[in-house]
């Protein structure tokens, strides 16, 4: 006997599903072997660390010049190879989904548009998250070991010099011996601690944060970009060219309040006022510099990227909703 | 009775290249399937069956006219709570096996926990993929596409189903297994919209039918009225003798009538396909690709 169901009016926005799409998501990707990445990471860090080793820099203490070198290099890699990441996976996520009438069975379900493209985004900041995690983990361990055995050979060599000295002065006084051997392991002790204050594992982990805000960022620039692009190749082109200005924010800001040429007022103003300063999120050149970095500039820049990234997803959401599939 | 679908008067205008030159795909088409139907959608490639399908599942919107599953409109999500689709040629998700496949659309749908995994398990096992169901469908056969693309659809046991050729690519014994369950489905008491270009696989599961023309419904109707010609007549009869024809004829011709042919019946080549590799092989699918 045939039945006609009892359909309620509406069906209501549910974050179950949003989940459940964004762990498939997630599952795709990760048996794609995105994840392969990590052994490049993995080389470059073990490369760097050996490689910043062997010369030296200026009047600044060798080992510390040594240590900053290895987080800049660690922390431009992980925004490197995580923005890759956020344009590459994100670009092909609806494309295939087209291509595969993947989305055709989906949306044929009780699904949300918002649901499913608010799942595809989560599923992507999941991946990115890992990501970070996995090779900022990696580099705490290499800056960890560097930091370790960097102390160490400092302290060591300040004590073997000033035992050096006082072997060297046969008629130095006990008192005096004593008193260069005491100065010298103050100054060794406080040399150790200035390589560990300079690894600044907090400010690693602060910079790991912002970074990770600016792929979330960027993934969903390009999940905007896509989501009426018919290309993958579009979109990974103008997500590519959205990042680089994106960075130049700066200069713009700086070239609208100088120039007086009306084109470039035009120009600096637009970059100024639709993109994102992504520039802002890079903090390992204020770390590179000895700058301090508190928490709450770390928060006023996650609060930018925050509202950044609503402004984004709800454009993509308004494009999306109205797409023909 | 609320109708399963209903359609009325919808039209669709694509837009196409960089002139935006418009190209009508679905011309003020009124339909309606009741519950319980078995309803085919027949027409040439670009007639507009993949598109009324699409204006039925919300996927694009109609230039103007309605569309209404179980009295709600198409473009709301509500509407698609009891429906289910399986698209031409699907592919899914290439690293997903077959379980996870099913589990993931049951849970879109709100199912979980033991309840979904009963389903998953009867699912697998109704359309012969119980030994596949750990496999990643990256390795599974075009036919295997199809019948785990069938499961997916009626994952949640939804009262409707939109089925777009859903015996391509399918062997002749799949492609029977999926005859007797459209036939099946509609003894549950089961809505279903079939498009296919199998002639004879439509007259055999569909109660009314519909032939579609670029964007026209040219003919619409129960199969067996369409297909009956009221005009001959085709008496089926065992032993007769050679002598007996002669007889007949001169008595159909006595009648004012004519003999347009005396012949043997002819069995369809599907049948006697299915004759020929069923006496070979043992009766249940091979879930090798």
């Amino acid at each position: 006997m045939s039945t006609t169901p009892a359909l309620p009016d509406v069906v209501y926005f549910n974050l179950g599903r949003v989940w459940t799409m964004a762990l498939n998501t997630l599952i795709e990707m990760t048996r794609q072997k995105v994840f392969y990445f990590m052994i490049v990471f993995a080389l470059l860090m073990i490369g760097a660390a050996s490689f910043f080793s062997i010369f030296s820099f200026g009047e600044e203490a060798q080992y510390i010049t040594q240590l900053k070198f290895i987080k800049d290099t660690g922390l431009g890699a992980i925004s490197v190879f995580g923005a890759i990441i956020a344009v590459v996976a994100t670009a092909q996520l609806l494309p295939a989904e087209l291509e595969n009438r993947t989305i055709y069975t989906i949306l044929a379900k009780p699904v949300h548009r918002l649901e499913f493209l608010l799942g595809k985004f989560v599923g992507v900041a999941l991946l990115l998250a890992i990501s970070v995690t996995l090779m900022g983990s990696l580099f705490l361990g290499v800056v960890f070991i560097k930091d370790q055995n960097l102390s160490a050979a400092t302290y060591h060599e300040t004590i073997e010099a000033a035992e050096g000295a006082v072997a060297g002065s046969p008629d130095m006084k006990p008192e005096t011996k004593q008193k260069v051997l005491a100065e010298a392991r103050t100054r060794a002790e406080q040399g150790a601690a200035e390589i560990h204050k300079t690894a600044g594992y907090q400010d690693i982990v602060k910079a790991m944060t912002t970074t990770l805000f600016k792929l979330w960022l960027v993934a969903a620039m390009t999940l905007m970009l896509s989501s009426f692009a018919t290309s993958m190749v579009f979109t990974v082109v103008m997500s590519a060219m959205l990042y680089f200005s994106g960075h130049l924010v700066p200069v713009a800001q700086k070239f609208y309040a100088t120039s007086k040429a009306p084109l470039g007022q035009l120009m600096a103003g637009v970059v100024n006022w639709f993109l994102p300063n992504l520039a802002a999120f890079d903090v390992a050149d204020d770390l590179f510099a000895g700058d301090p970095l508190p928490w709450l500039k770390v928060l006023k820049i996650l609060s930018y990227g925050l509202f950044y990234l609503l402004v984004t997803l709800t454009l993509a959401h308004l494009i999306f909703r109205e797409r023909e599939i | 009775m609320t109708p399963a679908i209903e359609i009325k008067g919808l039209t669709k205008r694509y837009r196409t290249g960089l002139r935006r030159e418009t190209v009508l795909a679905l011309d003020h088409l009124d339909l309606r399937v009741e519950p319980g139907e078995v309803y085919g959608l027949l027409g040439p490639n670009g007639s507009g069956k993949s598109t009324t399908l699409k204006l039925a599942l919300g996927l694009i919107r109609a230039t103007a006219g309605e569309a209404k599953i179980f009295g709600k409109p198409c473009a709301s999500v509500v509407s698609r709570l009891h429906v289910g689709f399986l698209p031409e040629n699907p592919y899914f998700y290439r690293f997903l096996t077959g379980a996870e496949t099913l589990m993931f659309y049951g849970r879109l749908c709100g199912m979980s926990g033991a309840p979904l995994s009963k389903r998953v398990d009867e699912l697998l096992q109704l359309v012969g993929l119980t030994n596949a169901a750990s496999r990643p469908l990256a390795g599974y056969s075009k036919g295997m596409l199809q019948r785990i693309g069938l499961a997916q659809a009626m994952v949640h046991d939804p009262q409707l189903l939109l089925l777009d050729e859903p015996t391509a690519g399918v062997d002749p014994i799949g492609s029977k297994e999926i005859r007797d369950l459209i036939i099946r489905l509609r003894a549950m008491g089961k809505t279903v919209l079939l498009c296919s270009h199998l002639l004879t696989q439509v007259q055999d599961v569909c109660d009314r039918i519909c032939i579609l023309n670029q964007g026209r419904k040219v003919r619409e109707g129960r199969v067996d009225d369409l297909l009956r010609d009221q005009k001959r007549l085709c008496i089926t009869v065992e032993s007769l003798p050679e002598a007996a024809r002669a007889q007949i004829a001169e008595w159909v011709e006595d009648w004012g009538a004519s003999v347009v042919s005396i012949e043997n019946p002819q069995t369809t080549l599907e049948s006697l396909f299915l004759d020929a590799v069923k006496a070979q092989q043992p009766p249940t699918p091979p879930n090798k690709p």
